[in-house]
């Protein structure tokens, strides 16, 4: 088993292990802080989401309510149903993390998004860190993802000035980060979901797309991210629970 | 800043905080992993649970999606609002399916959009 000495070395190699997490951030964060003024926020509001929220799509989808005028208590409801999935990264990472005290614990669990949980699953086994190889890790996506943002928040105001072309183009950053987080939780999951499982999970997708469209052709827009919230899941439940009764819900081998 | 938006933030921070914290913590404490097994009928019901909590984000995203795709309502627009967002969209989709690259794909559905924008 791979050990990593106990000096600043753990540190710079937590630090390199998230440069691949970096490139993606900074563009995203970027966008974001593009996306936050376009939503009528200010620099410092914008900058504050990242550092105290440090969730790209809640993040994103909170920008947006408030650019629409949703009322705050339903913003930060599904905001926060956005990022239920992170309950599942603990459990699963715990297992493989180094030994940490309560407070080190804690620290770290600040950090842990969806890349973050993604790249320690996949170094991780087989590996023996130290407490620094983690915290290099988290660092760097966060300096990563809160640079992105001020960038965006401080030079997208100077682009929509000079020029309006690229700003426009940019409000796209939105839509196309929720394609590729749709994608992302449609495949398997952070956990390997069995058939009947991913076969619910479009099922959820699904029916909140159609409520949404729904809500938004009747004028409910504001309220269609709650309402699709709901009825998502229960249909994706029901749909399981349809799976099960049937016996068709199976796990694949565990590898 | 207003104060309602400082709430806003606090409130969603702390809470996807205790998202991340609370499930750890617990997960680490000593003994937690040679606990005896929990009978069948708990194990089901803590995996339907995380089932459940799996089901809600794809719903969420889906909406969030179909509403940053149409315009609003009280615009006046014509089929062009429609035609940039869904194309790009489908750019985006290409290229997520393609290279699994967050930053790529935001990238590919930008350029698209302002692309298709221009020429309608």
């Amino acid at each position: 088993m791979k050990t990593e000495s106990m000096s600043h070395r753990p540190w710079l190699a937590g630090v390199k292990a998230a440069l691949p997490i970096a490139v993606g951030y900074v563009p995203a964060a970027v966008a974001f802080g593009v996306a936050g003024r376009q939503a009528g926020l200010g620099v410092a509001e914008t900058l504050l989401m990242s550092l105290v929220i440090y969730a790209g799509a809640s993040q994103f989808a909170l920008a947006g309510m408030i650019g629409a005028g949703v009322p705050a208590p339903a913003a930060a409801a599904a905001a926060l149903a956005l990022n239920v999935r992170h309950v599942l990264y603990g459990p699963a990472l715990a297992p493989l993390l180094p030994k940490l005290g309560r407070g080190g614990t804690a620290v770290v669990a600040f950090g842990l998004t969806d890349e973050v949980f993604a790249v320690a699953s996949a170094l991780l086994p087989g590996r023996s860190v130290s407490g620094w190889w983690l915290l290099g890790l988290e660092a760097m996506a966060y300096g990563a993802w809160v640079a992105g943002t001020w960038i965006g928040a401080v030079g997208g105001e100077a682009v929509a000035v000079r020029l309006p072309g690229v700003a426009a183009a940019m409000s796209f950053a939105l839509p196309a980060l929720f394609v590729a987080l749709l994608m992302t939780l449609l495949a398997s999951g952070p956990q390997k979901a069995s058939e009947g499982e991913t076969r619910a999970l479009r099922t959820s997708a699904a029916v909140g797309a159609v409520v949404a469209l729904g809500a938004w052709y009747v004028g409910w827009d504001r309220w269609a991210v709650l309402m699709a919230g709901l009825a998502g899941p229960v249909a994706g439940w029901a749909w399981l629970r349809r799976e099960s009764a049937h016996g068709a819900t199976r796990r694949p081998e565990r590898g | 800043m207003h104060n309602e938006l400082l709430w806003l933030f606090l409130v969603v921070g702390v809470g996807t905080y205790l998202m991340r914290a609370v499930p750890l913590l617990m997960a680490r404490r000593p003994g937690a992993a040679t606990r005896p097994p929990d009978s069948s009928r708990a194990r089901e019901e803590a995996d339907g649970a995380l089932v459940w909590f799996r089901l809600v984000a794809p719903a969420i995203v889906a909406a969030l999606l179909v509403g940053a795709l149409l315009p609003p309502r009280a615009t006046p627009g014509g089929w062009q609002e429609y035609v940039a967002p869904w194309v790009a969209a489908v750019a985006s989709a290409w290229t997520q399916a393609r290279w699994g690259n967050l930053g790529l794909t935001v990238l590919s559905g930008v350029v698209v959009f302002g692309l298709v924008t221009w020429v309608i």
